[in-house]
């Protein structure tokens, strides 16, 4: 009898343990199931198709159009002038690219020469009209309209006009700043299974920064279970000689930081350079913002960082293409200025090629040219 | 003899020697004369001429006007850098110091600030800074490469530290933007304002004893100490003109921008120095002077500009920019070893 009891309550003990365990097991899976719809979505294109425009706008024709860059040696900086080349050699456009030179003197004398080149329209990319408002008040009295890109001070970013009554742009194409930060710190929750204890590197001199640290704040606060740093800010003029070894110090102070989320690539060029030579390779996971070929090769070779916020610089061109023939032919703007702009997070799983920059493949020139016949 | 007089007394025996040979000899000696004190003025016309011919929108007068106003700021920090140099001293904190200053400026018009305050405090910062820069280097006896260099650091930490990390925009008076942005008779205020600073160290330098005794200091500080020259309090005033002019530049800078941001400021560094040692080729061989300076900065100004009119490449620019460099270091030499 007594056996009997024992077999029974040892047989009953397993059913119990087993039901825990498979209880604990179908938790594990689902989580780890819901994990990975997480990543999935995240490196999916947003949007997941083509949500350009879809009116018509005839092209003008011969227009010269001046695309003054930030500083022509960063890769972010001439791509979308190559977009725009792209789509002016279509249209049989002359368009000539200028240096900015990385500095609001150089950028103010750039503009300056587009106006004197006899532009008919001026393109900066990721340029702050806070910082050129000589150029600004040049162009107005030649009456050349002045566009933007890149830098996240218009639809669907939050709007910044700036201040004190000052000179803006036309618009601003640029891409939704604020999701793709909430899809990188989704990509971050879900690839630490909820447990990531990130380090928040962030740069307030620019507005597309800032507008992606609120989207990954936001992002963030859905996880409990996670640690966010404050905001630690640097300035550009750091990058180069203070960032990598601010970062080793932080890391050092903070042990248990697993994540930095790097604000933007030439910053995490830095700091992977940095922690790297500190001996701190597999310390921490970096997660990077633009989609600079240098920093994917970083993704592709393992080097710390594990993601980047790749938007399409191609597009961004084709699209203020787009919106300076609505201009120009007076018709409303297509709204969100943006343009729906694709982007996407790229991890090992999805880069592109070696030394191509990621694209979205949906056919958006055909059918820009479409609409500009 | 000091390098002034060798340079007169090559002068007074090129003309004997040209006066005593035939007029072809004399056509040449004067070519030679004018190649050698005023190539740097025949690049700039060879360099007009050639741009003119191939861009048609380089002759205009709103290229010009354009090409001139961008240079104001470039034309106060060589400015700023030539009085140290010629009392024989380097002041490598004004780009950090002119990105001081228009942060100063940016932060003080975001506090609520108007003009009467804002554009005293930054002049008054550049002389205090040159102040430094000077006491530093007279009685502490450090060379100023160094002293100049770490005060420029430690203006750069001031600057981040003022701007927070931020691009200032907010509340700068009306009065520094008009200064910045407007213009009078065809030209930017800055540019007419920059003339005036040129013609006013011009007369300082060569028509005052203050300015005779700065050069004295420059050519030999032991002789000039010896004539009862006050060597030390000279190169003081020199370090705080400097630092005056650094922050006219400021005012110049904040007006034009409309804004601060930190990493303005160190890049505006080179051009002035290149401008400067490519003026000692021009006007006074051999001597820091104002209008060489000036003619340098417009022929880099040209250079630059005309290049961008032809839609030359980002990577054109560098290379021309540092082949001016280089080719007025070598002129400089060339000059200063010919006038010894």
């Amino acid at each position: 009898m007594k056996s009997s009891t024992c077999l029974k309550a040892i047989a009953g003990a397993a059913i119990v343990t087993g039901a825990l365990c498979t209880a604990q097991f179908a938790d594990v899976s689902t989580a780890a199931a819901a994990d990975d719809a997480v990543l999935q979505a995240a490196r999916s294109m947003t949007p997941p198709d083509y949500a350009g425009p879809t009116t018509p706008a005839k092209a003008p024709k011969d227009i010269k159009i001046a695309v003054v860059t930030c500083l022509s040696v960063l890769h972010g900086c001439v791509s979308p002038a190559d977009g725009i080349q792209h789509a002016g050699e279509k249209l049989g456009w002359t368009v000539k690219v200028y240096d900015g030179g990385g500095t609001p003197n150089k950028q103010n004398a750039a503009i300056l020469d587009a106006i004197s080149s006899g532009a008919n329209v001026i393109a900066t990319i990721a340029i702050d009209p806070n910082l050129i408002q000589l150029a600004l008040s040049e162009a107005k009295k030649a009456g050349i309209p002045v566009i933007a890109g890149s830098n996240g001070i218009d639809t669907p970013n939050p709007v910044k006009s700036p201040a004190n009554g000052g000179l803006g742009f036309a618009f601003d194409v640029s891409p939704d700043y604020g999701t793709l930060g909430v899809h990188a710190a989704q990509w971050m929750i879900a690839d630490s299974n909820d447990k990531a204890n990130i380090a928040l590197f962030s740069d307030k001199e620019f507005p597309s920064i800032m507008a992606q640290e609120v989207g990954i704040l936001q992002g963030l606060a859905d996880c409990k279970t996670c640690t966010v740093s404050k905001p630690i800010y640097f300035t550009a003029t750091q990058i180069a000689s203070q960032l990598g070894q601010m970062t080793v110090d932080y890391v050092r102070s903070h042990p248990d930081v697993d994540y930095i989320y790097g604000a933007f690539d030439p910053p995490v060029a830095a700091q992977v350079a940095a922690l790297m030579q500190a001996g701190m390779t597999n310390k921490v996971k970096i997660v990077g913002a633009l989609g600079n070929q240098q920093n994917l090769n970083f993704i592709r070779a393992g080097r710390l960082q594990v993601a980047d916020m790749a938007y399409d610089n191609e597009y961004m061109g084709w699209a203020m293409v787009d919106q300076t023939i609505r201009l120009l032919n007076k018709q409303p703007l297509i709204e969100p200025h943006g343009e729906n702009l694709p982007f996407v997070i790229l991890d090992k799983t999805n880069l592109p090629p070696a030394g191509a920059d990621w694209q979205a493949k949906t056919g958006y020139q055909e059918k820009f040219l479409a609409l500009w016949k | 003899m000091n390098a002034r007089e060798s340079a007169r007394d090559g002068i007074a025996s090129d003309r004997k020697s040209a006066a005593a040979a035939g007029p072809s000899s004399v056509t040449r000696k004067a070519a030679t004369i004018v190649f050698k004190r005023y190539a740097t003025v025949l690049l700039l016309v060879v360099f007009v001429v050639v741009f003119a011919a191939t861009s048609p929108q380089f002759l205009t007068t709103a290229n010009w006007q354009n090409l001139l106003v961008v240079q104001a700021v470039v034309s106060c920090t060589a400015f700023a850098a030539i009085l140290p140099l010629v009392v024989g001293e380097f002041d490598l904190s004004l780009g950090n110091m002119i990105g001081f200053l228009t942060m100063l400026g940016a932060f003080l018009s975001g506090q609520g600030y108007e003009a009467p305050v804002v554009i005293p405090v930054m002049l008054l910062g550049g002389v205090l800074v040159g102040l430094l820069n000077g006491f530093l280097t007279v009685y502490f006896q450090i060379s100023s490469f160094i002293v100049t260099l770490g005060v420029g650091i430690v203006l750069s930490g001031f600057t981040m530290g003022l701007s927070g990390g931020q691009v200032l925009f907010d509340g700068i008076p009306q009065v520094i933007l008009s200064v910045g942005q407007e213009h009078v008779l065809g030209l930017g205020i800055t540019v007419w304002l920059t003339g005036i600073i040129a013609a006013l160290l011009l007369y300082m330098l060569e028509q005052t004893p203050f300015g005779r005794k700065l050069y004295a200091v420059g050519g030999s500080e032991r002789v000039a100490f010896l004539a009862g020259i006050r060597t030390g309090l000279l190169k003081i005033a020199a370090f705080a003109i400097a630092g005056l002019l650094t922050g006219v530049g400021a005012i110049f800078a904040l007006g034009q921008n409309g804004a601060a941001n930190a990493g303005f400021g160190p890049e505006l560094l080179l051009p002035a120095y290149a401008a400067v040692f490519l003026g000692v080729t021009t006007y006074r061989p051999g001597y820091y002077n104002i209008p060489g300076t000036l003619i340098a900065i417009l022929l880099m100004a040209v250079g630059f500009n005309g290049l961008n009119l032809l839609g030359a490449p980002f990577w054109v620019q560098p290379i021309f920019n540092g082949t001016v460099l280089v080719v007025a270091v070598i002129c400089a030499r060339a000059e200063s070893s010919r006038t010894k």
